[in-house]
Parts: structure tokens; sequence; C-alpha cells
């Protein structure tokens, strides 16, 4: 029973990030039809700099918010520099450009914090809640309930008010938009700084209940990136959904004891259900735009 | 070309030297050897990538994962079977072409961006799943999966960095002349038109899967042969090697080496390696070389998008002359080794240089693959290449031939001055027309005529639209057939319905008297029906030559391992496309656009173009999507009667079209639509007298006095 019941609850901080990520992933792209490869970037530097900040002496309630704005600064930057610059080209240009973003803040993490993983400072207070003979760290807890926090607040805001029409229409047709009084160029960076808000809020609590690594936090963007393709990319409650199915897969899977042994074998299971996706999804006839380059 | 003479055998000499003796140079150290083997593996997968991403436009985030499977089967396959190196590089290509073709199934499917996150899943799954399996792994510990010697061979010791350099450059050099070859031939252009248009592709006769399915193969191989290089180059692999950060950085590679030029990919890959080595003996620059990539994928991106391969073109501008004389004689090596060992065999190209980076060159190796036996050769055009398969239910139209027949009874005065470009466009056409080919015999009723579109009872819905109800049209042979109506009136739809663009709900479609409702695009195009489009689908970045010179696809017979080696099935049929580029050219007056890039040219020019390469498909039956929008009178008034030459070549046109005086000048049957219905039909005397189509067009309540729509929408 116990070990039925511990699984779901090491599933619960995973879909926690996974969930934040994954809408941070949707509200870019719908507004700039950008895949950004360098989400978990956005994510590994705030909590870097939480570190440092909290290490320096500051305490973690003052130390938590600058974090956070980090990454919405960081998401401007990301697209000021790596995205706009490419948009006359193709949306894949612009993705190749996150992954340059990607790159650097990776090497240069690496460079300032070194490449080892490092303990980062806990969020929410040590200790666990106890569910049976089993438990759930007041961490992993934090970061679920926050998701739920960060949802409801991105769902009022993009669904209840103009915001989420105007960064969709600036992605759809920034002239129409621009027609409509909707400066789209300020939409789209709006986008990516609440994209960098909230993967910000992510990393660091991510990091704090897991480990903090360059290499690793940043790749947590990808299963994110599985969760909300599931979702169909463009939906956020389909990217909430698909966050719940990769979080309790990585979750639950090991749990079986079949697949206990083979590992990776939730991978395997994410990556044949995410191709299952696209491939239904996919298109019956073949596109018409005619592209210059190779990008 | 010529120019290019004198100094083939310097420049080849000069490369040949360079990489032999490189390894003996007093400065290259054990570890720098190391590096330049680096560089070898680096640049088979930037090769590979170009192949994919350059050419194809189908991004790979995911080429650890396939170089990573090359290297573990190499692994298996020495250790189980004993199979060493220069052999087992075959494996690795071809479980790195099994794997690859297998996420090009999926590939098939998505485009773009989902593209990009399929293959990043790939990668994810290979590094978290496929090389933590025991099996794979060898049963070693997760970090280092240690192999046999995977270098040993008779006589030779691959283990020695000095003679696996020799190994490893000669697979590098060898994959990049065999995809030149490929670039140059048919299966190169239907790569570039799958990437810059798929619906022009297809309706060329390209089979974007097919094409697709074959570029993710080919750089599956050329992935898995580098997966080999680096296993035997280590003699260990570890599953770190394949990690989701590697493919990210391959992709570095390849764009800062301008993503779709071989020499750029190798030059990258030098860079890369030399990086390396570099970061790796300067003390204060040791711990940087992680930033190196993505600042100088940053870089390339922001600033110099060409890339490495676009330096010598700049220098060249820059230094003119000195520049030429010097460094552009070793820049040029790759192609004078190319155009040296094609020297070797007697037949040739034609002598006419075709625009740069589409000369079919031939090979040693081509020339020893035609001397094998016939059905052996025959054999390769059913490889899953791009050639062989031309289901063509009608016989193509010989336009080379037919205008081959014209200009020899042309009037000498006529070729004089189309050649001095002294004449007016209207001038030459006249002077075509003067020479009228002998009809074939055709029925005089226009009932009597084979019907060569028919169109019965089609409905298009879209949603709760109905685009198209109940459509019956019929096109026969050698007429032209216009197709109007006012915005909305279903006109595109009904188009797009014969083109294969859409399926009907209900309704038939038949083309030469096969039933093509279900026809894929590509499918009808095989078939004989070429088109145009209402906005351009050229290649951009092409010529006007190498635009046209797709368009020959279907009438390429040569099939892909020909391509590679050059053989002269290749050349032949290359003689042949260039040949039909040029008379089609010069009947359209657009010989001297022939080297200009499309995108530098007006748009009248591009009308003309695509007109050009529906011609130039030797399709019997052409389709025109609004061929006057966008000119002018003058043109408007020459592109009718170039139509009508075209018509009286034997070629049947279906024209829709905005402009209504254009359209009753030079068709010879109409059919009106309006609100997704059809209005009228007949010859253009009785359609433009017809009061429900001028209601259509003039509003409703027609005047008595409006007998005539000539003038309306001119």
């Amino acid at each position: 029973m116990s070990q039925l019941l511990i699984f779901p609850l090491l599933s619960l901080p995973l879909i926690g990030a996974y969930a934040i990520f994954s809408l941070g992933l949707v509200v870019i792209y719908r507004a700039s039809k950008v895949l950004n490869l360098a989400h978990g970037a956005m994510a590994m530097i705030p909590a870097y700099l939480v570190m440092t900040m909290v290490e320096a002496g500051l305490p973690m309630l003052l130390a938590f918010p600058f974090g956070v704005l980090s990454g919405g600064l960081l998401g401007y930057g990301i697209e000021r520099v790596f995205v706009r610059p490419l948009r006359t080209v193709s949306p894949t240009a612009q993705t190749v450009g996150t992954v340059a973003a990607l790159g650097l803040l990776v090497a240069l993490a690496g460079k300032i914090w070194g490449t080892g993983g490092r303990a980062a400072p806990k969020v929410f207070p040590e200790g666990q809640f106890t569910v049976g003979s089993s438990g759930i760290t007041y961490g992993s807890l934090g970061l679920f309930a926050v998701m739920l926090v960060v949802a409801a607040g991105l769902y009022l805001l993009l669904q209840r008010t103009g915001v989420g029409l105007a960064m969709r229409g600036a992605a759809d047709n920034p002239r129409a938009a621009s027609l409509m009084g909707v400066d789209p160029q300020l939409a789209t960076s709006a986008a990516w700084v609440l994209g960098g808000l909230t993967a910000a809020i992510a990393g660091v609590l991510l990091a704090s209940i897991t480990v903090l690594d360059p290499v690793v936090l940043s790749l947590q963007a990808v299963p994110a990136l599985v969760a909300a393709l599931i979702g169909g990319l463009g939906s956020l409650p389909g990217a909430l959904i698909g966050a719940a199915i990769v979080g309790a897969t990585q979750g639950l899977v090991p749990a079986i004891s079949a697949l206990q042994r083979v590992e990776g074998s939730a991978q395997l299971l994410l990556a044949i259900l995410a191709m299952g996706v696209m491939a239904s999804r996919g298109e019956r006839y073949i596109s018409s735009d005619v592209r210059g380059g190779a990008l | 070309m010529s120019a290019d003479r004198p100094k083939r055998p310097v420049g080849l000499f000069l490369g040949a030297l360079a990489l032999l003796s490189f390894p003996w140079l007093p400065f290259v150290s054990f570890s720098i050897l190391g590096s330049a083997n680096l560089a070898a593996y680096y640049a088979l997968v930037a090769i590979s990538l170009v192949v994919l991403t350059g050419w194809v436009g189908q991004i790979s985030l995911g080429h650890a994962g396939i170089v990573g499977v090359g290297a573990y089967v190499t692994g298996h396959v020495v250790n189980g079977w004993g199979v060493t190196f220069p052999v087992n590089l075959l494996w690795a290509g071809a479980a790195g072409a099994f794997v690859a073709a297998v996420l090009g199934l999926v590939a098939v499917r998505v485009r773009g961006l989902y593209l990009a996150v399929a293959t990043l899943i790939f990668s994810w799954t290979a590094v978290e799943f496929l090389f933590r399996q025991d099996w794979v792994t060898h049963n070693s510990s997760i970090s280092v999966a240690a192999f046999g010697e995977p270098g040993t061979f008779p006589y030779f010791d691959f283990t020695s960095r000095r003679t696996f350099f020799y190994a490893a450059w000669a697979t590098v050099v060898a994959a990049a002349y065999l995809m030149a070859n490929l670039r140059d031939s048919k299966s190169g252009r239907a790569f570039f038109a799958v990437r810059g248009s798929e619906v022009a592709a297809a309706s060329m006769g390209i089979s974007v899967v097919r094409t697709k399915l074959t570029a993710f193969a080919v750089s599956g191989a050329l992935a898995g042969m580098a997966g080999n290089l680096l296993i035997v180059r280590d003699q260990v692999v570890s599953p770190d090697a394949f990690k989701v950060e590697v493919s990210l950085f391959f992709l570095a590679i390849a764009v800062v080496g301008g993503l779709s030029s071989l020499g750029g990919a190798v030059a990258a890959a030098i860079l890369f390696a030399s990086l390396s080595e570099l970061f790796f003996r300067l003390e204060f620059l040791s711990g940087w070389l992680e930033v190196v990539p993505p600042l100088l994928l940053t870089a390339v991106l922001l600033l110099y998008r060409g890339g490495l391969a676009a330096i010598p073109a700049a220098l060249r501008r820059r230094f003119g002359g000195p520049y030429d004389a010097v460094a552009g004689r070793l820049l040029q090596l790759g192609t004078q080794v190319r155009q040296s060992l094609a020297a070797r065999l007697p037949a040739r190209a034609s002598s006419e240089t075709p625009a740069e980076g589409t000369g079919a060159r031939v090979g040693l190796v081509g020339g020893l693959w035609e001397r094998l036996p016939e059905p052996v050769r025959q054999l390769t055009s059913k490889l899953p290449g791009l050639g062989g398969r031309t289901p063509v239910a009608i016989g193509r139209l010989d336009l080379a031939g037919v205008l081959a027949g014209m200009q020899a009874t042309a009037p000498d005065e006529s070729h004089e001055s189309a050649a001095e470009g002294s004449t007016t466009g209207d001038e030459v056409v006249a002077g075509w027309q003067s020479l009228r080919l002998p009809r074939r015999e055709l029925p005089a009723a226009r009932e009597d005529r084979r019907p060569l579109i028919e169109v019965t009872g089609v409905t298009v819905r879209f949603g709760g639209l109905v685009a198209a109800n109940d459509v019956s049209l019929t096109v026969r042979e050698h007429e032209i057939v216009g197709l109007i109506g006012p915005n909305g009136a279903g006109k595109t739809t009904t188009f797009n319905s014969i083109a294969g663009l859409n399926v009907p709900a209900a309704g038939q479609v038949r083309i030469f008297d096969q039933d093509v409702t279900q026809w894929s695009v590509d499918e009808r195009a095989r078939l004989g029906v070429g088109r145009t489009f209402q906005a351009i689908q050229l290649l951009p970045q092409l010529s006007v030559f190498d635009n046209l010179l797709v368009a020959t696809h279907l009438q390429n017979p040569s099939g892909f391992v020909a391509h590679l080696f050059v053989g002269t099935s290749t050349l032949r049929a290359e003689r042949a496309a260039r040949e039909q580029v040029r008379r089609v050219a010069r009947l359209l007056e657009l010989e001297d656009q022939l080297d200009r890039i499309v995108a530098d040219l007006p748009f009248g020019v591009l009308r003309m173009v695509e007109l050009a390469r529906a011609l130039v498909s030797g399709a019997p039956l052409i389709m025109l999507d609004e061929p006057a929008s966008g000119l002018d009178s003058t043109e408007t008034e020459r592109l009718a009667s170039i139509l009508r030459v075209v018509r009286d070549l034997g070629v049947t046109l279906l024209l829709i079209e905005h402009d209504v005086q254009m359209v009753t000048s030079v068709s010879d049957y109409m059919y009106v639509l309006d609100y997704g219905t059809l209005l009228a039909e007949g010859t253009p005397a009785v359609v433009q007298r017809d009061p429900k189509v001028i209601a259509a067009y003039l509003g409703e309540a027609p005047a008595e006095d409006q007998d005539s729509l000539a003038g309306v929408g001119a």
C-alpha cells in the first residue's frame, strides 16, 4: 500500500515543474511561434542567482523575488537578442537561435558556478508531510501548490483579459494586430517575460528539492516540451494535462515491477506517445509555403 | 570552366600533398594528430547535417543519437563477428541509415518546429533509454562501454593515429565527393525543390515523402559512419558522447559552416577541432572551450548567416584579383579534385557551362559502374532513390523535339534578329507563330475531341462552407479553357481539386481517362499535369536555369546510385535536361535571364519562369493559376500570345483568371463559377453575352445594353 502511494507522491513535484515549464513554453509558442529550447536555461540561471544571493547572506524571502525577476529579464533578453533578429528568416531559425542561447547560458553557468552538481538553498522549510508510512517533503508539495497558483494566474491573465488574445494576434498576424492597437513587439516581449518569470519560479523550486547542475536543470525542459507537445503546443489546459501525463509516467513507471529493471522505460514510453501524437496530428497535405534558405 | 583548367593539376597536387603530408609535418604532434582525427569525425557529422538540414530543410536536433547507434553497432560487429575497421564502416552506415529512416517516417508527417521536437525527443530517448541498456552498451558500466579492438585489419593498424588519419580523411573526402555528385544531380534538385516549396516540388512530380526519406537515410548513413570513426578513434565509447547537448553542438558545427555547403561543413569541423586543440594547450583558455560553440553559433546566426562558406565569396569581393590568384586556387580544391576526376572519362556533359553547382561530372567510379552488365544497373533505378518510376499514362510531350524541328525550319532573319536581341517580344512570338507546326488532325467539333480533364459533380466543403457545389467541367485536348468567376466563386477550390490539393466530398476528377480523385499531387504530375502558381513558387536563391532544371525531374530516368557515382546515364540525362531548358528558355525569351538569381528578378519575369518550368516538365496539360495577376497590360498581351503559341505546340491549357478580358481573348472555351456553382459555359462569345454572367460580375438586374463583358476587370 505504502509502496503504491509513494510513487504518486514522487510524481507531484515533477508534475509541478513540468506543468510550469510547459505552460511557459505554450505562452511563448503562441505569441511568437518559437519553440523555446532555452526554457530550461531560463530556469537554471535564476536558480544559481538565488543560490548565490542566499550564500551572500540575503534571506530567501528577498532572494526568491529577485531570482524570479532575473528570469523575466532573461526571457526578454533572449527574445531580443537571439530570436527577434531571426524573425525575418523563419520560425526554425528562431528556434536554432534559442539553441544558441541555451548553449551560451549553460556554458557561462558552468564557467561561473562550476559544472558539478550543487545543493541549492531550500525555499520551503525542511521536513515532510507524512501519509501513512510514506512521506512527501514540504518542498515537493510546495512546488506542486505553486504550480496550481501559476496555472490559475496564467489562466486568468490570458483567458480573462485581453492580454492573451493580443499575444496570439501578434503571432498570427502582426500587421492586423497592430491595426487593432496591439503593439505586436510588446505583446511578444510580454510573453517571453511571462515565460521567463514562470520558468524561474519552477527552476528555483525544482533546484531546491533536487540538485543544481547547469546541464541537468536546463534539459528538464525537454520532458516539458514533450508535455506541451502532447497537449497540442498551443493550449494551456493541454499543457497541464500533458505535464500530468509526463510527470506521472516518470514517477509511476518505476513502480511497475516489470519495467523497473529497464532503465529509461518511462522516457521510451513518453517518446512513443509523443511520436504517436505527432504522427496522428500530422498534416495530410503538403505545405505550400516558400522558403528561401535551409532554416 | 575553361579558366579553371590550368589550375586543376596545381590544386589537386596541393590538396593531396597537404592531406598526405600532414601527419608527417614537424609540428604535428600526437595530440594534434588526435585533433585532426576528431576533425574528420566532426566533418562527417557536419556533412550529414548539410544534406538533411541544409539541402532538404529538415532540421535535426537528434543527430547524436544516430551517431551513437553507428558507434555501438560498430562495437557489436567488432566484438561479435570480428568485423574490423574499414569494413565495419558499412555496418555503421547501414544502421545509421535505418534509424534515420525510421525517424524520417515521423518526419514526413510533421514539419518545421514539430520535426525539431521529434528529433530532440529521439536524442533524449537515445540517451535516457537506448544507451543505458546493457544489450546496447555491452554489459559495461553506464559511463564507459568498452569494446574489443575495433581498429585492426590485416597489414594496417588503425589504432595508430597516423594510419587512422588517412582512413578517416579518406572517408570524409569520399563522402564529400559522393554528396557533391548527389547535390548536382536530379536527386539534389529534388532536395532543394522540397526545401523551397513542397507543393511546387510535388507539382513537378517529385514525391515529397520519398525525397525526405532518402535524405534521412543518406544523412543517417553518414552519421552512423561518423559514429564508427569515433569509436575506432577512441577505442572505447561512452554514452556521454551522445547526449542531447552533443546534438545541439553538431548543429552548431553545421550552421557555422554555412549549413548548405560541403566545404563549409568540413572547414567548420576543422575549426572546431582546432579550437579544442588550442584551448587544450593554452593555459589561460582552458575551461572556456564550452563557451566557444554557442558563441560561434550565435555570431553566425546573428551577424554572418552565410557562415564559413560565405567567406571565400566575401574575400573575392573585397580583394578581387590577388585573392583569385592565391586563395581561390586553394579554396576551389574540392571542386577541382572532382573535375579532374571527371576529365578522365571521355563522355562529358555539354560544353556549355551550366549555372554554378549544377554541372554533372563523370567520376572514375561512375565509369566503372557503367561498365557493369545492364541488368545490374537496372537494379539501381529500383532502389529507393528518386529515379526510376515514372508511370506516365499519356505520352509526355517531346517539347525539345518539337522545338528543335521548329528551329530547323526557322527563317534566317527571325533567327538572327532574335540573336541580336533587337526584336521586341511580339515580333519573336510572331516569328514562332509563323513556324506553326502542321497541326495534328483533330476532330472539328469540340465534343469529338478527347477529354483530358473531366470533372463531374465535384463538391468541396470546408467545415460548413460549400466552396464548390456540384461542379462539372471538361477540358479537351488542344484547347485553352478559361475558368472565371468573381472573388469567392470557387475557382481556386475547383482548380485545387484538379491539381490534387483537396479531396472533394463528392464527385470525381478524371485526368487522361484515369480516376485521380484520390491521387496525390505528385502522382498527377507523373500522369502529365503541370501547373503554375498564383503566388510564385520558385526557389528564390537559385538561378532561373537551376529552377527550370528541377522540372526535368520526370524526364530523367537516372537512378540514385547513378547520381552518387555520376554514371553515364546521369550524364546523358543531364545533357538532355539542359538542352530542354535552353529550348524552352529560347521560346519564352528567357535566355538572358537564365543565370540571374530568381530573388533579383521582377514579377513579370517570374511569371514567365513559372510557365517555362511547366513547359520544361513536358506535361501535355498545364494548369495556370491566375497567370496574369500582377502583370501590366503589355505583359498580359504578351502572355496571351505566348499561351496561344504553347497551345499550338500541342499543350492543353486550363487557366483560372481574374482578368476577364485576357481570358476571353485567349480561351477556346470558358466556364463561369459563382457561389461555388457553375453559372455558364461556352465559347467566350457565348459566355460574354450570358445575362447571368453579366449579373454576377456587375451586380443584379442586368441592364439591357450591357451585352458584353469585354473590358470588365481589364
